[in-house]
């Protein structure tokens, strides 16, 4: 997926930042939280429950399940963890130097079913329960908990480094990497709470590539360019070749290739395909607006507000890939259902337009047209719904009707 | 072999000198360049450490000239620059200098460096990182099972950057070290007829980050036969008698061949420490004597005749790596900078660490941008970082990319040699330093925390981890200690967390009392732990003998020696050892208690008349002073919190203070007040009462840079009392 040659250019510091407070706003942010209060922060539990949870709680366990130290991420070390909630079980091996273990409170955990010092590894002796674990995350504030067999993360990286495969590419050795974590999860080496992704299929490369083909197909690229008061804000031109991404371009490359532009985005958007069809790829997918409509958008994902955008060019997809066309086919029928059901006095269309975006979503690869398909431009079709006030804020042509 | 020479078939001698610099000093006197100081005597000249980075190969060829134009227009007098292996070595054995691929013409690079008047500081790796695929080094390499590190279970060991995962060499495997031999004798004709005097090469650095390629954790690596064979090696220096060896160790042995590496954290007593704590020193000891061994073969092959540098990375504090062993294995040995604003903390702890452990402090890396994938720096970050690192002592550095190059966001000039935007405020920065003469000037401080290296040592032994190391953990801005097991292996307390709890206590207390103060490692030359007032030394029931034979004798000369919390009986090895008592030395028990910490402060302040100069209201700002022979020079106020603040600094005398980088100036009889917008810092001339404010730049300069942005050329005065 990615190339062993990829090229990353084009970036200032205030250009990245800006694509990432976008679409990678946590890592933005990064930088942004207030400084620690000490050069050795260490977790206080009594800090007030109105501390928002956020960042992981890693606890390394022992074998028999008995914890030998904790940290939070964002929060640094939980002082004294291991006593707090170290097992009381009468198969616990002795403590290391238990000079500080002497007064053990009761674990956290339920007695193990084997907690033999010699376990075997890919047994499941000493699991916290999700409660357990749901509850660490509550006393320790933070947004999830993954708790360690020791010598986990090295026995993945030994498991890793046995299948990796020269030539293999980046997003191939992911996917390996993540068997591997499946493997250790399942046998019980790390747990993780919560497991919102434990159940998902891990996908083969191949299958991976074909979903690829799809969004990018080979030789060909995407865009994205973002403006403000007509200036290019940020923008990135993505090209895919021979199965890999390999470039990614950055606003000054762009700028580089347009030359000056004119300051109205709604017609630069064509001088900014056109120069990346020249110098990157023929352009698949293209993305263009106002910073302030994309950050309006991502702020309030109501029903129908991206083809709203689409439908009044403040928001400009050129070239409208088929998947694109259909998320929009379906952000609009939302949108419509939503505005209908005001009209018609709280009957929601949208339930009844439930079948048809299902067949619009299973047919996604098979799309050629969404017009075709639906049999009727939903673009249009909204766009003949709403309107802009003087404000430029959407309204509904039909909402103040009696 | 194709032949590594320059197609123009040696160095560019010709070009005009306009600039005084690079070719001024070649007419001069041919001696070697050294290091004096901060400064870089070159011929008749010293010249600052200050250069830029850049990559010629991920330039256009074409727009080279105007990059390093724009590296001299910054105010640099030096450009640095990789030379990659992997980029030259086209198949085994055959390399491209630009034969076949103008862009691989290092030669002409260097050449028309010297053309533009900029001195040049070469990095021939062979690990170079700077975001390639390998770092670098060719994949026949990394693929080759006998050049790659092993793990306990003799497994490759993989490090997962992008864009490619991959197995890391070993520094000790002999393959490895003769295909570097090889590497080194194809690029050295092409370096070395361009050193200094009869070329721009006055730097040059042996490998990059030596670390172990960032799989540091305490059991990762290495267990690949040759180094083995160098950690058996190892303990017959270090314990010399296979007797002893088996007192110390858990298990008896025939022969020091049957000395194996733990492969994994084992111990449950404190007897059970010390093959553990051998391993995590010899794991520094690798790292210093592949830097060794290289520069040993840059020499054989033919390059040398310049001051030899190398940079540790981020995350030091944990990893495999001796500071003041590799001081000795270079002539300058510095550290990585890439901080957001926020670790002001950290930015703070590893440049006063440098400040006391070697001589010069200096960022052979200190970024502006960063790769994608980094933690997101601004440029208001890479700016804060650069001067609060001067605040604290950074003397010199290596702007790191001053050129933008593929996978780097964010360097002041463009891929076309163009400056962007923010170069303005860089240019101003070095403008400064240099008015200033800053690498001549000192930061005064009277307190030196001992760093301890033993305790470190074990922290790193006993971290729970594994690859995501201490190192890795500290880089993300947490502590290297914070993944350390409880165990106490009957000691009072966990001592692999402690030390670092109680250096902190101190660092805070200090700070809030604003005392400067520096980290002087415990194993320094034992000038570093001469000119302090006050020592202060963790000590837990284990010590190195070296370190307590130090403390004696500054304490039997008057430095103010403070070590606690315990009285230790024991050394290094475990072994029960009667230390003579520090007679003169005061033994603290409470050293993890602020409260206690920061009474014993206030008594070195009342008792001791320590010096805190141009303290700083409200408590969030911080100052540091560098002073010259007439007294202080220059003043930094740090505002690292996230509110604007009016900061009141107390003056020791009525004073300007000129700040070169806004052209304020501020006046003030016994207090000045400085505005410091959210995580900025301000540099600022002091200019004692009755003299003219320092001298400005010409108003031409002062219009030129006040158009570019945006404001009145004219200084606005602010005075306060």
């Amino acid at each position: 997926m990615i190339s062993g040659d990829l090229r990353f250019e084009g970036f200032d510091a205030a250009s990245w930042g800006n694509l990432l407070s976008l679409f990678s706003p946590g890592m933005a942010n990064r930088g942004r939280r207030d400084m620690d209060a000490t050069d050795f922060p260490s977790v206080n539990t009594d800090d007030g429950a109105e501390a928002k949870s956020s960042g992981t709680l890693v606890v390394v366990v022992d074998a028999s399940g008995s914890p030998l130290a904790a940290l939070h991420t964002e929060r640094g070390r939980i002082s004294g963890f291991a006593d707090r909630h170290a097992a009381s079980t009468p198969n616990t091996p002795p403590s290391n130097g238990s000079s500080g273990r002497s007064s053990r409170k009761p674990s956290l955990r339920p007695p193990a079913a084997d907690s033999s010092a010699d376990a075997r590894p890919d047994d499941r002796a000493g699991q916290f329960s999700p409660g357990d674990l749901a509850d660490l995350c509550r006393r320790y504030r933070a947004g999830r908990c993954i708790v360690l067999r020791e010598g986990a993360a090295e026995e993945l990286m030994e498991r890793v480094s046995l299948r990796l495969v020269r030539g293999e590419d980046y997003a191939a050795q992911w996917l390996t990497m993540w068997r591997v974590y499946r493997e250790l999860l399942q046998g019980g080496h790390i747990q993780i709470w919560p497991s919102t992704l434990t159940a998902l299929p891990i996908p083969t490369s191949a299958t991976l590539e074909r979903s690829l083909d799809l969004i990018l197909p080979d030789g060909r690229a995407a865009v994205v360019a973002l403006f403000d008061r007509g200036r290019l804000w940020t923008a990135a031109a993505l090209r895919r070749r021979h199965g890999h991404f390999d470039f990614v371009a950055g606003p000054d490359l762009i700028a580089h290739w347009t030359g000056p532009l004119g300051g109205d985005w709604r017609r630069d958007y064509r001088i900014v395909s056109d120069a990346v069809a020249r110098a990157v790829a023929p352009v698949h997918a293209g993305v263009y607006s106002d910073v302030s409509t994309v950050r309006a958008l991502l702020r309030e994902p109501d029903p129908g507000r991206w083809a709203r955008a689409v439908a009044v060019r403040d928001l400009i997809v050129h070239p409208t890939p088929p998947y694109a066309a259909v998320a929009l086919g379906a952000d609009a029928v939302r949108g419509v259902g939503q505005a209908t059901a005001r009209v018609l006095g709280g009957v929601n269309l949208l339930a009844a337009l439930n079948p048809v975006t299902h067949y619009v979503r299973g047919r996604i690869s098979e799309i050629a047209s969404v017009t075709e398909t639906l049999g009727f431009n939903p673009l249009s079709a909204l766009a003949s719904v709403v309107g802009k006030d003087s404000d430029g804020e959407f309204f509904d042509k039909d909402a103040d009707r009696p | 072999m194709t032949q590594a020479t320059s197609p123009k078939g040696g160095p560019n001698k010709t070009g005009p000198d306009k600039t005084g610099s690079a070719k001024a000093g070649r007419k001069s006197k041919s001696r070697r360049p050294k290091l004096e100081g901060a400064q870089l005597r070159i011929g008749k000249q010293r010249v600052p450490l200050f250069s830029g980075a850049m990559h010629y190969w991920r330039v256009p060829r074409h727009s080279w000239r105007a990059g390093l134009k724009e590296i001299r227009e910054l105010g640099l007098p030096i450009v640095e620059t990789y030379i990659p292996w992997s980029v030259h070595e086209t198949s085994p054995g055959v390399f491209d200098f630009g034969q076949r691929s103008p862009r691989k013409d290092v030669a002409a690079f260097l050449d028309l460096a010297a053309d533009v008047g900029l001195f040049v500081f070469a990095r021939p790796g062979p690990h170079i990182n700077a975001e390639m695929t390998y770092f670098g080094i060719p994949e026949r390499i990394v693929y080759d099972p006998d050049c790659q590190a092993r793990s306990p279970r003799q497994n490759p060991v993989v490090l997962g950057f992008p864009p490619r995962m991959f197995p890391v060499p070993s520094h000790a495997s002999a393959t490895y070290q003769q295909e570097v031999r090889q590497w080194y004798d194809a690029v050295a004709p092409i370096v070395t007829p361009r050193v200094w005097p009869k070329g721009p090469i006055v730097l040059m650095q042996v490998d990059n980050e030596a670390c172990h390629f960032f799989r540091n954790g305490p059991y990762d690596q290495d267990y690949h036969p040759d180094a083995v064979r160098q950690y058996q090696r190892f303990l017959r220096t270090r314990h010399r008698d296979l007797e002893r060896l088996s007192e110390i160790y858990p298990d008896r042995y025939g022969s020091w061949a049957d000395v194996q590496p733990p492969p994994r954290f084992e111990a449950r007593r404190a007897s059970d420490l010390p093959p553990h704590l051998d391993w995590a020193q010899f794991q520094e000891h690798m790292t210093t004597r592949a830097v060794r061994d290289l520069r040993k073969e840059m020499e054989g092959s033919g390059m040398t005749g310049t001051p030899l540098l190398h940079n540790v990375p981020l995350g030091d504090a944990g990893l495999p790596v001796s500071v003041p062993a590799l001081d000795r294995a270079v002539d300058l040995v510095g550290f990585d900078y890439y901080h957001p604003a926020r670790e002001h903390r950290t930015i703070k702890r590893r440049t006063l660490y440098l400040a006391g452990t070697v001589e010069t402090v200096y960022a052979p890396e200190l970024g502006i941008g960063a790769p994608p994938w980094f933690t997101p720096l601004s440029h208001a970050d890479s700016l804060y970082c650069a001067m609060a690192a001067l605040a604290f002592g950074m003397r010199g550095f290596n702007l790191y990319m001053a050129v933008d190059r593929d996978r780097w966001y964010g360097a002041p000039i463009n891929n076309s040699g163009r400056p962007r935007a923010h170069a303005i405020a860089w240019k101003r920065l070095i403008a400064a330093l240099r008015d200033t003469r800053f690498e001549t000037l000192h930061r005064r401080a009277e307190v030196a925390l001992v760093f301890p290296r033993p305790y470190a040592r074990l922290a790193r032994a006993t971290h729970l981890l594994g690859p995501v190391s201490p190192s890795s953990l500290e880089a993300f801005g947490r502590s290297p200690v914070d993944a350390c097991r409880e165990d106490s292996f009957e000691f009072d307390g966990p001592v692999q967390v402690r030390w670092w709890d109680m250096l902190a206590t101190f660092a805070d207390a200090l700070t809030r009392a604003s005392i400067p103060y520096v980290y002087v490692d415990s194993e320094a030359r034992a000038s570093r732990f001469e000119g302090y007032r006050v020592v202060v030394a963790p000590t837990y029931e284990f010590v190195s003998a070296k370190l307590w034979d130090r403390l004696q004798k500054l304490s039997q000369s008057g430095t103010h020696v403070v070590h606690g919390p315990c009285v230790p009986h024991l050394d290094e090895s475990m072994q029960v050892t009667e230390f003579d008592s520090l007679d003169r030395a005061h033994h603290v028990h409470d050293v993890h208690s602020p409260e206690a910490v920061d009474a014993l402060v206030s008594t070195w302040v009342s008792e001791l008349n320590l010096l805190s100069p141009f303290r700083a209201r409200p408590s969030v700002v911080e100052t540091a002073i560098h002073s010259d022979k007439r007294g202080p020079a220059v003043l930094f106020a740090m505002n690292p919190g996230q509110k604007y603040v009016e900061a009141s600094i107390e003056l020791p005398e009525p004073m300007h203070l000129y700040d070169p980088m806004s052209d304020h100036v501020f006046t003030g009889e016994r207090e000045a007040v400085i505005p410091l917008a959210p995580r900025t810092v301000r540099m600022l001339r002091c200019e004692a009462r009755g003299k003219r404010p320092r001298k400005r730049p010409s108003s031409r300069r002062r219009q030129r840079e006040g158009a570019a942005r945006n404001e009145p050329a004219d200084a606005e005065e602010n005075t306060s009392s």
